[in-house]
This record gives structure tokens, C-alpha cells and sequence, in this order.
């Protein structure tokens, strides 16, 4: 039986988004992530590779995001809000 | 978590297929955080409505309870041709003498309690992983001497009173 493996970008290609202008996360003080306490653990928490370490900092993807709120708890240096309404992820399932 | 069984790599039901990748934050506010579940031509339920009752992992029934009582509110609404917030407001009626409302009523003070002792979401979990470790580490300490270290650790850790009181606030709480 041969599974086919399925990446976060074919996972993310089944979900459907309207994206704001204005991000709903952010790094509240981007100079805690240079001497990061937790070990990145948001990279590793986001289950759509929202956050990445590129160039000294942590960028932030925030149109993948499906507000689960993982990062939210894994850091209290990342900023958190609902996006406004009518924006963000809109789930056709439920 | 994305390597984890929480979001498989592969599908777990032979021949499944992905439909969408989903996850939702569940509301915990309880009973004062239920806002106004109806209003002109409209009524609200399940999560959306705050009706969560986090403390015993509930919410799925509560939301298909409040379903059914919405239906038949609407039901009769619908006989009077009336779906004023007046009509709709024996929805509101309905909730509370179910259990649903009762429920929620009931464990009104538990997300605050928890909002404001953070020690049952750092402290104490630590104090369980730590106390277990030491309880069945193989290093030649008798039980005995275990337990004395595990009782000054604990007592380190957290006073004896703070423990009487956590105890006695989730009794008071959840009994």
C-alpha cells in the first residue's frame, strides 16, 4: 500500500482565505528573538510554517495562518488578534 | 505539532482525502461571557454563543442541544409568523432551564479562578513530571527517602497553605 505524503502547502491549497492588509500577528519586541528563550518553538508550533528565522529575524506569513492559536501560548512575545471580521481563514467545512 | 499525530503527514483513513486543514480556538469564557444569543430574525448557538464547558471538555453536545432548541424555537416562531427578538427570546428561556445553561451556570467562576491561579498551568504539572521522575528513578533510595524528597521539593515549591487553598478552591469550584 503506498501513501502519498502530503506537505502543508497541499494541505494548505484545500483551505480558503481572505487576506487583510494589516497582519493579526506580530512580534511584539523583535530583539527577544535574537536570544530566544524557548528555542524557536513557535517555528515549530505553527502547523502552517507561519513563522520562519530568515535573516536575523522572525518573519511572520500570517495570510497561511489558521488561527489556532498554537503560537499564542508557545510565546507571550507574539501579538494576537482575531483578524477583523470578514477576513482570515474561512473554513467551507466547518 | 506538524510532525505529530495531531496533523498526520499521511492520511489516516485508507483512500482518505484532505477536504480542508482546519483548526478554530474554543471560547472558554463560561456563563457571564454567554452574550445575547438572539436578537431580530436571528438566533445563535453552540461556540459561536460562548457554550463551552471547558472545565469537562464538553462542547459538542452543548452545541447540538442548543441546536435542537433553537429549531424549536424557530418551530414555533415560524406558526406565529413572528421571528421578532421577542419571539425568539424563549430560546434564551429554553437554554437556561436545560442543561446546558445550567451546566455553564454551574462552573461560572472556574475560567476566572483558573485566569488568575496560573499555577495549575505551570506549577503543578512541573511538580507532577518532577515528582514522578524522582518516584520511580532507580538510584538506590529507599521509598521512604523518596518521599521525604519529594515532600521537601513539593513544600519548596509551594507553600503548605497555598496547597490547602488551591485545594479547597477547586472543591469548592468543581463539588
Amino acid at each position: 500500500m503506498t501513501q502519498r505524503v502530503i506537505s502543508i502547502e497541499d494541505k494548505l491549497y484545500r483551505d480558503r482565505y481572505k487576506v487583510d492588509e494589516d497582519s493579526h500577528l506580530w512580534i511584539k519586541d523583535p530583539h527577544m528573538c535574537l536570544k530566544c528563550p524557548f528555542n524557536f518553538r513557535c517555528i515549530r508550533v505553527c502547523p502552517t510554517d507561519v513563522f520562519k528565522w530568515e535573516e536575523s529575524k522572525i518573519t511572520i506569513t500570517y495570510d497561511a495562518c489558521v488561527e489556532c492559536g498554537a503560537c499564542r501560548i508557545a510565546c507571550y512575545d507574539i501579538g494576537w488578534k482575531n483578524p477583523n471580521g470578514g477576513f482570515g481563514i474561512s473554513y467551507k467545512y466547518g | 505539532m506538524k510532525n505529530s499525530r495531531i496533523t498526520p503527514q499521511l492520511p489516516l483513513v485508507r483512500d482518505g482525502e484532505l477536504k480542508e486543514y482546519s483548526a478554530h480556538l474554543i471560547p472558554e469564557g463560561g456563563y457571564d461571557y454567554v452574550s445575547r444569543v438572539y436578537t431580530d430574525g436571528m438566533l445563535v448557538v453552540g461556540d459561536a454563543a460562548m457554550l463551552v464547558n471547558a472545565i469537562n471538555w464538553e462542547g459538542t453536545n452543548l452545541a447540538m442541544t442548543s441546536g435542537t432548541l433553537a429549531a424549536e424555537t424557530v418551530i414555533e416562531a415560524k406558526k406565529r409568523g413572528v421571528f421578532s427578538s421577542h419571539t425568539l427570546e424563549k430560546y434564551r428561556q429554553r437554554l437556561e432551564e436545560s442543561f446546558v445553561l445550567k451546566d455553564l451556570r454551574k462552573y461560572r467562576n472556574v475560567p476566572k479562578f483558573f485566569s488568575n491561579n496560573k499555577q495549575f498551568f505551570n506549577l503543578y504539572p512541573e511538580l507532577a513530571n518532577e515528582l514522578v521522575y524522582i518516584w520511580h528513578l532507580v538510584d538506590g533510595e529507599t521509598k521512604e527517602e523518596k518521599m521525604r524528597r519529594i515532600k521537601s521539593e513539593l513544600f519548596k515549591r509551594r507553600s503548605r497553605f497555598g496547597l490547602l487553598s488551591d485545594a479547597y478552591h477547586l472543591w469548592r469550584l468543581l463539588a
